[in-house]
């Protein structure tokens, strides 16, 4: 417990420059609100001329995709590949090494300091408007708070994926130095690949489903299709022991990574 | 207390040919030369002794200091410090170890000053107590009570590092790195950082390595240097022994006021069975004298011989040492 502690004030920090930055996330939430709405006009488009249903989906289940899928981005968003690369590129990655604190978690508390500030600023909102849009427009109320349960867990999961990917990620720059390109590219296969754009199941089977075991769909596609009760029970099961999987691998790997990427390290300048 | 063995470290550089034609070869073909910082260097530090690192920009100072903070892997050679290799056991290493880098800064600088000091509380894991004892502590010696409210980036660049010392030092450490401590301070500021540095060197018996350009630091400070040049060790020592060793002679600098008088002759005559060298340039002369010799005897002798308008002396200082052994750029040990 007393361990914990210790990473404590990281989250405070991520949380403070998270609200010292308060401008910055209200253009991203308007930004990302407008990105939503054009997913739905074009959606509300597409199923116009499908006759209710799409692939299994129905326009209800797809307006709670758009904008739950869209709250989760905001919920697992992480820090560390711009944190990394920044402070290596700039040396002060010396200053955090000369803590006595271990590197991921010290980068992971700071992301979950901004997570929390997120949660409650544009996550919990975005649910209760999604619902209540949901029960006037369709008159349906189907989530229930044991669901919500197992995807607030689903996400957590989720936001560990997507963190030790983003972590392994970020560890290039003891290599590369400069990580500007490489990280756009890595952000849209994310977006592509986590079925955060559109549903997996709107893919060709032959992609979707090897897709469906690769870790971008434990980043976003899994609580998401969760939260629509799109799984049986088993599914669900299953789903999550792949997300606790990844989370694993992920762990291992940036790991292994660091401790040879370490090696490679030569602070810049001082 | 500190112990490196044949320490080397060394970098890999890619080289870019100039112009369009060389960006292009290093985009496909980067040719990669290996830059070697430090070099083979061995040295002890006792517990409780200050220890000073000298040399040139780019010698690899920082470079060793980097090395022994547990930043930055040797490519071979080992180091131990407190019984812990730095590398291997960062984290429970670092827990006794402080850090100021005078160029970076740990505080946060967007926030009062005490909140940098309630996370490290935090971080280093200190009892409510001991905290309290050790902020008492370092009030007395740095004076950082008054900074506590202000938000970092409005300090001073000398209040800045008064609160950065007390803030590597808050958990006690066995072993205080200072790398550049003092650069960019006034006079006034430096002293009394020196004095703070001494006085915790001397309260808390902590074992303190410094890296520095100004020279008054190590002669104010250290019990022993050593010198580096180009990542190799060029001399280890006390300062004592170094002014002993290559400061044997002082320069006795007079302006002659007559110059009808034929006065090398004269001044060659009674100078030169004492081993004194005479040096003149137009009306300016210069003695070179043993150290033995009562400088009073040579100046009754001088006047007594010539007219002279002014008179200077001047001891071989530390400074003039180092540029020699730095310009010559061979080994004195």
């Amino acid at each position: 417990m007393s361990k914990i502690k210790a990473y404590l004030p990281f989250a405070k920090g991520g949380f403070l420059t998270a609200i010292a930055y308060r401008t910055h996330i209200l253009g991203f939430l308007v930004g990302e609100l407008l990105f939503s709405f054009i997913m739905y006009y074009l959606w509300k488009t597409v199923f116009a001329n499908t006759g209710g249903t799409f692939l299994g989906f129905t326009f209800a289940d797809m307006v709670v995709f758009i904008f739950i899928s869209n709250a989760t981005r905001f919920l697992i968003h992480s820090e560390a590949t711009y944190t990394v690369a920044e402070e290596i590129m700039e040396g002060s990655i010396s200053m955090r090494l000369i803590k006595p604190v271990r590197l991921d978690l010290s980068l992971m508390f700071t992301d979950l300091g901004g997570t929390i500030l997120t949660f409650l600023l544009i996550f919990v909102p975005m649910l209760i408007g999604v619902e209540i849009y949901k029960y006037f427009e369709f008159g349906v109320w189907m989530v229930s708070p044991i669901r919500i349960l197992l995807f607030l867990f689903s996400a957590a999961f989720s936001f560990l994926v997507n963190f030790y990917f983003d972590l392994c990620f970020g560890f290039m720059a003891f290599f590369l130095k400069n990580l500007w390109g490489f990280s756009i590219l890595k952000q849209s296969m994310v977006n592509f690949l986590s079925g955060s754009m559109i549903p997996l199941d709107f893919l060709p089977k032959i992609f979707a489903d090897p897709i469906k075991l690769m870790p971008f769909a434990s980043i976003s596609y899994t609580p998401v299709m969760i939260y629509m009760g799109k799984y049986s029970s088993s599914a669900m099961l299953n789903a999550m022991l792949l997300q606790a999987f990844w989370v694993f691998v992920l762990f291992m790997a940036s790991t292994l990574i660091f401790a040879i990427a370490k090696r490679f390290l030569s602070v810049q300048g001082g | 207390m500190i112990h490196v063995e044949h320490a080397v470290k060394e970098f890999k550089k890619i080289v870019k040919q100039p112009g369009l034609k060389g960006s292009i070869n290093a985009l496909f073909k980067p040719s990669v030369e290996i830059v070697t910082a430090v070099n083979d260097v061995s040295f002890d530090v006792n517990k409780g002794e200050i220890m000073g690192f000298i040399g040139p920009n780019g010698a690899g100072k920082s470079t060793m200091i980097k090395m022994l903070t547990g930043i930055l892997y040797p490519t071979s050679g080992n180091i131990t410090v407190a019984g812990y290799n730095p590398q291997k056991q960062r984290q429970q290493y670092v827990r006794h170890i402080g850090v100021v880098f005078g160029q970076r800064t740990q505080l946060w600088w967007d926030l009062p000053l005490s909140e940098t000091f309630t996370v490290l509380k935090e971080i280093y894991q200190v009892e409510t107590k001991r905290y309290q004892q050790r902020m008492g502590y370092l009030n007395e010696v740095l004076d950082i009570a008054p900074l506590m409210t202000s938000p970092v980036r409005t300090l001073s660049l000398g209040q800045r590092m008064r609160a950065d010392l007390a803030a590597a030092m808050l958990h006690q450490p066995k072993v205080l790195f200072l790398d550049e401590p003092t650069i960019g301070l006034d006079v006034v500021v430096k002293d009394n950082i020196r004095k703070a540095i001494a006085q915790m060197n001397k309260n808390d018996e902590t074992t303190i390595i410094l890296t520095t350009h100004d020279l008054a630091d190590i002669e104010l400070l250290s019990h022993r240097i050593v010198m580096i040049d180009q990542g190799k060790r060029v001399y280890q020592g006390t300062l004592s022994d170094l002014k002993e060793r290559f400061g044997k002679s002082k320069k006795i600098e007079f302006v002659i006021s007559d110059m009808e008088q034929p006065i090398e002759q004269l001044l060659s005559q009674r100078f030169q069975q004492r081993g004194v060298q005479v040096y003149l340039e137009n009306e300016r002369g210069t003695l070179i004298v043993d150290r033995s010799i009562p400088s009073a005897i040579i100046l009754k002798e001088l006047l007594d011989l010539i007219a002279v308008k002014d008179i200077s002396i001047k001891e071989s200082d530390v400074e003039s040492i180092i540029k020699e052994i730095y310009l010559t750029k061979a080994s004195y040990e």
